[in-house]
């Protein structure tokens, strides 16, 4: 179909609209925000993982000089914290924003202060005396799943906050079926978002009442709906500013956070604006993770290979909140169980499971689909090995077909992974390595497939923008979709410039704010390219054919036989005769009285989810999968288990690369945060406390720590994409782990089971096996 | 006190006290954000500033002790409207996502250029070491510290 010949600026490596604000450093983040009178404020936090409040007296931290405001659950909204979308309302639970008579987790927001600095608010916080009388608490998931474990919330039996179950065909009968069962349980760690900007907020309200929030978010449209709906206001009253933000992963993906409500009371209450800023220590202590999975995995396999059968049995632990663990846990079936490979009969049941664990199970950059995939492409290897199998074969073997439709709807419209598999093989020179088997040297494979937009719950998936042409032939485009780092605002540009004919310059990308923008679900689920692309794409369209209608009266030419490029539109057959954009919103503003503004909206187009069936009608649960084979090689010194990573290829199904620049970047980043997933990540804790209070306790890779990395880009032009792109910033972290632990076993022969694969626990397992 | 501090060429006097840090002078006092703060106990690198052509971490560094040195920050690597090339490279090599550890990347970079013109791809990577980045896996901001160094011996060639 398409090629990146045929156009002017798609599929090139053009340079980022917010470049230059941000090597020069006149970037603004939320940290920068400074306004006149504007207050510090600090909260405090529970010290016990369980425990009963039995009161709290503010009033010495009130009379503290300086001090303008403290708080408590008594000031805050009776409204809990919770996504407000339609069909979501009720995903949490006794979620508020200050502790109203029980902690459930060390950090538990308790109280708050604003004063004139940040010394005076910390000295206040200490003088806020709160009484507790300190309950049994319960660390570990599956403990808390049995009856005689101590209660987290009055009602919830066995702590169990959901449960999912799902099945597919017959699981006994496939089982039957199987020449060999394999079962092993595998175990993901809290990993951090890290994102170098820490969280916080700035909040101002004006005389009128309407709140003015500034606060690096992924999706400010949800942030404004749902602190609107807490504080009971109008959306029109709550003006959500995104300054740029400094590293999304999920951290600041839909949820309103606790600190969000807590600043706007603070700030309400003193009369003054309010920042809240964390430190790193505090950013750590949040503890907002990737939610830790257990995943007990049964598979039915054949002598040739195929798979005949799953049972899968997930626990995951969402501390003393559900926050996003149901939907991770979801996605996470629906995509590394269910459809990276074809197994005909599954079972699935899943237990989102309260803990006093200090986790915040924020959505992370691939939304379970991670912790699932480590799972299932850790127990391939396993199969393959036994079956005395290339693990590459096994995997082949056991794809779907093209066009095929799988168990619960989906139908993959571009099937992108073998060629993946195929090129990533080939880079990394598999057969060869495979055959040499050089000591203390291995090579691993894994593969993914995704989601572009979000599935998991039964809500809307949503983008729109809007398209202002200027007298002089430039245009304003509106998108609310938050520019994070990912390069999408670049993105909206390219198809804009390419669609309307016009110069890339010619297009002024705005955002970020709620006060000018449409409504736009935002940058997450891998979703912002291929769905605010769309709605660009549709915009722009619109707005062409209102330049040719005009462009022809001045032509006196056909709208069907006129086209644009280069900023002048022109008669197909008879270039000669042609006019500058500039020329037609002038005439068609001064001349014609025509305001030339045009919208785009893509609501993704799926049918509906039918529970019964756990089905949907083709395409599936969305329409643009993306996939994707990573292959790892490392070296292991058997002496002391440190592994050395040697090299890492990805192979990635964008569907068409809008800007190669931006496509690189993210494989290239996804890839170096899965090194950290696979062998140094872990917000570690004990008893209920984090233990890593900066990065010297918790490794993310630096520089000089990187293997060679070669990122390759597939192309397969999916229908539904704008230009035939679809998801990719997820996709990239999801097979990394396990890619590079298949490769440590086919280097030492050590399978380990639970991340990070560590030296220790590497050291352990060689020493176990002599 | 009043401390005297030169950045990027300017002299401010400002009132500091003996515990504050560089960075909170920089940002609070004399208004320059560029850089950033990420950690406040020099893990990160977000708050990297030049202090006589050296990098520091700004947050590790007291204000008092930055007198009668030369400061650079991020705001003063452009001149005359020019960008640096290290700037210049970063935009061109795609080396920017989110941008909250660019302004202290591109001042370890410079730094490194400004002594060595010719660094090999280990030693681009030990000069960011210090330098935290979530976004990009550092490939395209190594490749991007090359090209300047590349663009800046082409340019001292042909003067």
């Amino acid at each position: 179909m398409s090629e990146a010949e045929e156009y002017s600026y798609i599929g090139k490596r053009v340079p980022r609209v917010d470049a230059i604000w941000k090597v020069t450093g006149k970037a603004e983040y939320f940290g920068d925000v400074k306004l006149p009178h504007m207050l510090i404020g600090k909260i405090l936090t529970s010290p016990y993982p369980h425990a009963r409040i039995i009161s709290i007296d503010t009033s010495k931290a009130e009379r503290l000089s300086g001090v303008r405001a403290a708080v408590t659950s008594k000031d805050m909204p009776e409204t809990a914290l919770d996504f407000y979308l339609p069909g979501m309302k009720g995903v949490l639970f006794e979620n508020f924003p200050l502790a109203i008579d029980k902690v459930r987790f060390i950090g538990k927001e308790v109280a708050a202060v604003a004063a004139d600095n940040e010394s005076i608010a910390e000295e206040a916080l200490k003088l806020i005396d709160v009484k507790y009388e300190v309950l049994e608490a319960i660390f570990d998931p599956e403990q808390s799943m049995k009856p005689n474990a101590p209660r987290l919330y009055d009602g919830v039996e066995n702590n169990i906050a959901r449960t999912l179950s799902k099945t597919h065909g017959e699981v006994d009968k496939g089982f039957e079926e199987a020449d060999y069962i394999f079962e092993d349980e595998f175990k993901t760690q809290p990993q951090y978002h890290s994102a170098m900007e820490r969280k916080g907020c700035v909040c101002s309200w004006d005389v009128e009442g309407n709140l003015t929030m500034w606060t690096p978010t992924q999706t400010p449209h949800l942030i404004r709906w749902e602190v609107s709906t807490v504080l009971e206001i109008s959306m029109a009253k709550v003006r959500v500013i995104n300054p740029n933000c400094g590293g999304g992963f999920g951290a600041h993906a839909h949820i309103v956070h606790p600190y969000m409500i807590i600043c706007a009371i603070l700030a309400k209450k003193a009369g003054k604006p309010v920042k809240v800023e964390f430190g790193r220590g505090e950013d750590f202590a949040y503890a907002a993770t990737a939610p830790p999975f257990i995943v007990k995995l049964k598979s039915g396999v054949r002598k040739d290979g195929k798979l005949t059968a799953r049972e899968v049995k997930m626990i995951v632990d969402c501390g003393a909140h559900t926050l996003s663990a149901l939907g991770q846990m979801k996605l996470g079936y629906y995509t590394a169980c269910v459809h990276l490979y074809k197994a005909p009969n599954i079972k699935f049941d899943g237990y989102v499971v309260y803990t006093n664990n200090p986790i915040r199970t924020l959505p992370y950059r691939g939304f379970g689909n991670p912790q699932v995939a480590w799972a299932i492409e850790s127990q391939m290897d396993i199969i393959a090995d036994k079956l005395g199998m290339d693990p590459m074969e096994l995997r082949l073997r056991n794809l779907f077909e093209p066009g095929e439709i799988s168990v619960t709807g989906c139908k993959f419209d571009a099937y992108g992974l073998p060629e993946c598999i195929k090129k990533a093989a080939e880079t990394a020179n598999w057969s060869e390595k495979k055959r040499e088997g050089m000591p203390n040297r291995g090579i691993g494979m894994a593969c993914l497939v995704h989601i572009s937009g979000q599935v998991v719950y039964d809500s809307i998936e949503t983008s729109s923008v809007l398209l202002i042409a200027k007298e002089d032939g430039s245009f304003d485009l509106y998108t609310d979709c938050s520019e994070i780092g990912t390069g999408i605002w670049t993105v909206c540009q390219q198809i804009a410039a390419e669609t309307l004919g016009t110069r890339l310059e010619d297009i002024k990308v705005t955002g970020g704010d709620t006060a000018v923008g449409v409504f736009e679900l935002g940058s997450y689920a891998s979703r912002a390219t291929y769905s605010v692309g769309n709605a660009v794409k549709i915009a722009a369209t619109d707005m062409m054919q209102q330049l040719f209608e005009v462009a022809a009266t001045m032509l006196a030419a056909k709208v069907e036989d006129l086209e644009a490029k280069d900023g002048e539109i022109y008669v197909k057959n008879a270039p000669e005769q042609k006019v500058p954009i500039s020329e037609v919103t002038y005439y068609a503003h001064f001349k014609l009285g025509k305001v030339l503004i045009s919208k785009g909206i893509w609501n993704m187009p799926i049918g509906p989810y039918d529970p019964s069936a756990d089905r949907w009608p083709p395409p599936g649960m969305c329409t643009s999968y993306p996939f994707g084979c990573q292959v790892a090689e490392v070296e292991v010194d058997p002496k002391t288990g440190k592994v050395e990573l040697l090299s890492l290829t990805a192979a990635h199904d964008v569907g068409f690369p809008i800007n190669l620049n931006s496509v690189e970047g993210q494989i290239e980043g996804g890839l170096v945060m899965g090194c950290g997933y696979a062998l140094t990540e872990n917000l570690t804790t004990e008893e209920g406390r984090v233990l890593v209070t900066d990065f010297a306790d918790y490794f993310v890779w630096r520089a000089p720590d990187i293997p060679q990395i070669k990122p390759i880009v597939v192309t397969t032009n999916d229908s539904y994409g704008p230009f035939g792109a679809k998801g990719l910033g997820e996709p990239v972290l999801v097979p990394t782990a396990p890619a590079i632990a298949n490769a440590i076993y086919d280097a030492i022969g050590v399978r380990i089971k639970e991340l990070p694969v560590t030296s220790e626990k590497i050291l352990k397992a060689l020493k176990e096996r002599r | 006190m009043i401390v005297k501090l030169e950045v990027n060429e300017e002299i401010y006097e400002v009132h500091v006290e003996p515990h504050e840090t560089l960075i909170a002078v920089l940002r609070d006092k004399i208004g320059l954000t560029g850089a950033k703060r990420g950690c406040d106990v020099g893990g990160c690198g977000a708050c990297t500033v030049l202090l006589d052509g050296r990098p520091v971490y700004s947050c590790m560094v007291f204000a008092a002790r930055a007198e009668g040195k030369k400061v650079t920050t991020i705001e003063g690597l452009a001149k005359d409207g020019k960008l640096h090339p290290v700037q210049e490279a970063f935009i061109k090599h795609g080396a920017v996502q989110c941008g909250y550890c660019t302004p202290g990347m591109i001042l370890s970079a410079k730094a490194l250029l400004d002594k060595n013109l010719n660094p090999t791809e280990d030693e681009v990577r030990e000069a960011i070491a210090g330098n935290l980045c979530r976004c990009t896996g550092y490939v395209k901001v190594v490749k991007a510290i090359l090209a300047a160094a590349e663009m800046i011996r082409e340019g001292r060639k042909s003067e």
